[in-house]
């Protein structure tokens, strides 16, 4: 261990301790304006389940996410619910309660029984729509809104005849109800800062839970919040702590880097079939998984460098996807570990199937895409769309005998000048994975000619894409659009102007802990920066240009 | 050996040939998992100058029974019936069941290949068709292979090659092969694999060791339909169907010692292969795969069962007779010799293969179970 790893441990350390008491040297920050952001659907689901049992069942399509600023978590706070989309969640919502009140589930999940089945019992109504609509609302519902709720299953009990359908009435209005599908933030004065404003006790409460688990809270955290635990830093550790160590934080980190992986796409990703026959749909869900499972253990079981993500050869894999990358798998069905040996072509994310399958076009591999992705994704720069006029013949044209190669073929295409900057820029990096095809297959020659996967990464020259992963592992910008990705993503928002500071914090103090998720995970979630809300003058959130550095 | 199979695969979708391993003493192994493996039957223009067998007239058995023309009319009009089958089946002296029993009946006299060339190997070591046969053999006439080898012996072709069903288009690949095979990949019913060991050159090594096994996983499609390539695919613990036997590559094309070889079969068709005095020859492709034929003998009477043992829907769909196909295979058999008949009880039989880059997992037990696989002698009777 060398003498600058040995320091970065040991800092790590006093700053892991540091961080359990709160982030004493935290810089002064704006904070950002309030967000407010319509559930995903894999939120919406979790939900359900963790509220009401795995069994319940969720049918019905949800209204399409939005990326922005590199995020669906950015997108869905510029989201509403279309008028078709509202039907979809009343059907989902009507089906959830149907399966909630129905006798195999209604003595486990309703927790009373009414006096009569089939006249109305305002204390049982009363006792389930508290619990439950605490859990969904992410906070106890006012008096009105309960009396509400109640009115509605009182009227259509004595209606239809039915308790439990009435109550079901009553629900399926809770689960179509903004308060429910929107995470609507509130600010609250922040007595330890005058003039500031901070979120209250049960948005902070949301945020936690939604950064770390991505689900709502759960009663001890909601109970965290109605005591005024979570306004106090210890309190906030110990929230902070307990989530932290609990085996839902995968989930939690799977779900923020399903989001800036953009692994969404794979809904939409095709492949020519006759020519890469190995393409299924089993492929693609395998590949996507496979990507979590090495991401996840590395980070979050071997507490792991993210950095050394891009050039790690453990991973994961299934029977499926060994036929793709054409190794062994002994396990018959689901996931064995798996190294690639050190001389082998593969190491690190880039290299492995959902990078590449994802970012190549049906038919052929694509250096442009996939550099662009690379800068987009893992560096957080934004790369300019091609013009409206750019003939991609020659490019596409894969069987040209005169341009054997995409690297032949690109150099022939970007010639012109209002090409050449930008693939000046991406086409290097997307060149040093060449030597895999569009579903991500080894391949060293194209037409027969060997492939030249050698290239350069802001200065940094690679001859392979082993290679190029570790030029990615030492740039500090892979390092720093982690910390604005996660900032961003747990936030709802990219950073503002007035959060410099606390950003640059969090770059210097990610890299003290080694670059480790969890540490600056909790870095953030026991920060007053994070729940702080700006005014409106200093609110302002870049949206024209994503830093970085 | 996992390890050596995963650089070789890379290597050989590379340069399109058998990798280089680095140690020269132990060799690399490469895997295949089996996607054809039926008769190799060369269809030809000028094969069956007599024409093709046909299913039995079925008027005239029926008249031959007995049945009056409105009984006939009603069975020939209801050709799936159990009585239609019945009365064609049935149809020996005394009722016998001409499928079960061929002997019961004449010989209807299948039409034979009179052509020359065949797929298949010199089993008895003579080159020509001459009238002494070779030691433990029955006399009986020589093809040439299609690259004029000559010498072959393929008697099971000879006798079942002017069928409709057992011929195609490439030569090996019938209606009812092809349907076998597919329902085998499609359905998983049955995965065979070869393991080659010791290879030190991409084309020409001294020494290998060929492994013929049955596998434990089915095989798995890809989106076209085929056999996805570069599987992992486990060897089936039951040592039965364990076959290694020593070999050696020339220019790209491996060739066995003479072994028996035993394989569980596919459940469509044959319960079990047995061959005796067997050989493999393959040649790797430049894609990496490998084709070749399987050549050995074969019981006659378990050949006869496996072929007719649809019985009615055998005499239909492949248009032949059961007794037909019975006397032929009795009377161009050309092995092993009954020491007090005189007649051969096993016919020369010749099975295409074709195989693709797999990984061969041998399972815990596995290793060290095997033994190298022994040649039943010339004329030695189970």
């Amino acid at each position: 261990m060398n003498r600058v790893l040995k320091f970065g441990v040991a800092a790590a350390f006093v700053l892991g301790t540091l961080v359990s008491c709160g982030n004493n040297d935290e810089p002064q920050s704006s904070g950002g304006p309030i967000v407010v952001r319509r559930l995903t659907q894999e939120q919406y689901q979790t939900i359900i389940a963790d509220i009401f049992g795995a069994d319940i069942k969720i049918g019905g399509r949800f209204e399409p996410d939005l990326r922005k600023s590199g995020l669906l978590a950015i997108g869905a706070g510029e989201v509403s619910v279309t008028p078709a989309g509202f039907e979809q969640y009343d059907s989902m919502a009507r089906g959830a309660a149907g399966q909630i009140v129905d006798e195999q589930h209604r003595d486990m999940l309703i927790g009373c029984k009414p006096a009569s089945v089939k006249a109305p019992d305002e204390t049982c109504a009363k006792s389930f729509y508290s619990k439950v609509g605490r859990l969904l609302y992410r906070r106890p519902l006012t008096a009105d809104e309960l009396n509400a709720q109640l009115a509605i299953a009182d009227a259509a009990t004595v209606k239809l005849g039915n308790f439990y359908t009435g109550l079901a009435m009553g629900l399926t209005g809770m689960l179509e109800a903004p308060q429910f599908l929107f995470r609507r933030e509130v600010a609250e004065a922040d007595p330890d800062n005058a003039g500031q404003q901070r979120l209250n006790a049960f948005s902070k409460a949301t945020r936690l839970s939604f950064f770390l688990w991505n689900t709502t809270p759960d009663d001890e955290l909601l109970t965290a919040a109605e005591n005024g635990d979570l306004n106090s830093s210890r309190g906030l550790a110990r929230q902070a702590d307990r989530l932290m160590a609990s085996p839902r934080l995968t989930a939690g980190a799977r779900a923020f880097f399903n989001d800036m992986m953009g692994f969404d796409a794979f809904a939409d990703l095709s492949k020519d079939t006759t020519i890469y026959p190995k393409f299924t749909n089993a492929v693609i869900a395998d590949a996507q998984e496979q990507t979590l499972r090495t991401i996840t253990d590395h980070l979050l079981v071997a507490k792991g460098d993210y950095r050394d993500l891009f050039t790690t050869r453990k991973t994961f894999m299934t029977p499926l996807l060994g036929t793709i990358y054409r190794v062994p798998v002994e396990t018959h069905e689901g996931w064995e570990a798996h190294e690639f040996p050190a001389d082998d072509p593969r190491a690190g994310l880039l290299t492995q199937i959902s990078f590449l399958s994802l970012h190549s076009t049906p038919g052929r591999s694509s250096p442009t895409i996939r550099g662009k992705a690379l800068r987009e994704v893992l560096l957080c720069e934004k790369v300019p769309d091609p013009p409206g006029n750019v003939n991609f013949n020659l490019v596409q044209d894969t069987k040209n005998p005169q341009y054997r190669t995409a690297r032949a073929r690109l150099s022939a295409h970007a010639i012109q000048a209002t090409c050449k900057g930008c693939h000046r820029l991406i086409d290097p990096m997307g060149l040093g994975l060449e030597q895999f095809d569009s579903l991500g297959e080894y391949r060293p020659t194209e037409n027969e000619t060997p492939i030249d996967a050698s290239g350069e990464l802001d200065g940094v020259k690679f001859t392979d894409a082993a290679s190029l992963g570790r030029a990615l592992h030492d740039n500090p910008a892979t390092a720093s659009c982690l910390v604005n990705r996660l900032y961003a993503y747990a936030a709802g928002r990219a950073a503002g102007k007035g959060e410099a500071d606390w950003m640059k914090y969090l770059d210097t103090s990610f890299a003290a802990d080694g670059y480790r998720l969890p540490a600056l995970m909790h870095r953030i979630v026991t920060s007053e920066a994070f729940y702080r809300i700006a005014a409106p003058e200093t609110a302002a959130v870049s949206s024209t240009k994503e830093s970085a550095q | 050996m996992a390890r050596l199979n995963s650089i070789f695969c890379s290597a050989a979708a590379m340069a399109g040939l058998l990798a280089l391993g680095a140690n020269a003493s132990a060799g690399e192994a490469k895997g295949f998992a089996v996607t054809w493996f039926q008769p190799a039957m060369y269809t030809a223009d000028d094969d069956c100058p007599d024409g093709l067998n046909k299913s039995p007239d079925f008027k005239a058995i029926f008249a031959a029974e007995g049945k009056t023309p409105e009984q006939i009319k009603d069975l020939i009009d209801h050709p799936n019936s159990k009585e239609f089958a019945d009365a064609v089946i049935n149809r020996g002296p005394h009722g016998e069941n001409v499928c079960a029993d061929p002997a019961s009946a004449p010989d209807p006299g299948q039409k034979t290949v009179q052509g020359k060339i065949a797929f298949g190997f010199n089993l008895d070591g003579k080159t020509d068709s001459g009238s002494t046969p070779a030691p433990n053999t029955c006399a009986h006439a020589k093809f040439t292979s299609p690259d004029g080898t000559p010498g072959i012996d393929n008697q099971h072709y000879r006798a079942l090659g002017c069928m409709i069903a057992l011929r195609g288009k490439r030569g090996h690949d019938g209606f009812v092969l092809s349907y076998i095979m597919e329902r085998m990949k499609a359905e998983g019913l049955r995965t065979y694999l070869i393991e080659i060991k010791g290879i030190n050159d991409p084309k020409d090594n001294k020494d290998v060791e060929v492994g013929v096994y049955l596998g434990s996983d089915p095989l798995v499609l890809d989106a076209k339909g085929e056999v996805r390539r570069d599987t992992t695919q486990r060897v089936s613990k039951d040592v039965r169907w364990h076959n290694v036997v020593h070999g050696s590559m020339k220019d790209g094309v491996i060739t066995t010692d003479v072994f028996d070889l035993n394989l569980l079969g596919d459940p469509i068709w044959v319960p079990e292969f047995h061959f005796k005095q067997a050989r493999l020859q393959l040649t790797v492709q430049p894609n990496g795969d490998i084709k070749g034929t399987l050549g050995g003998y074969q019981d006659v009477m378990t050949m006869y069962y496996n072929t007719v043992k649809s019985g009615i829907l055998f005499e239909t769909t492949n248009a032949a007779s059961c007794p037909g196909v019975y006397y032929a295979l009795k009377r161009l058999a050309d092995g092993y010799p009954d020491p007090k008949t005189g007649e051969c009880t096993q016919i020369s039989t010749d099975f295409n293969i074709e195989a693709i880059p797999a990984f061969v997992l041998h399972q815990p037990g596995d290793t060290g179970k095997t033994k190298t696989a022994q040649a039943t002698p010339a004329g030695h009777q189970d």
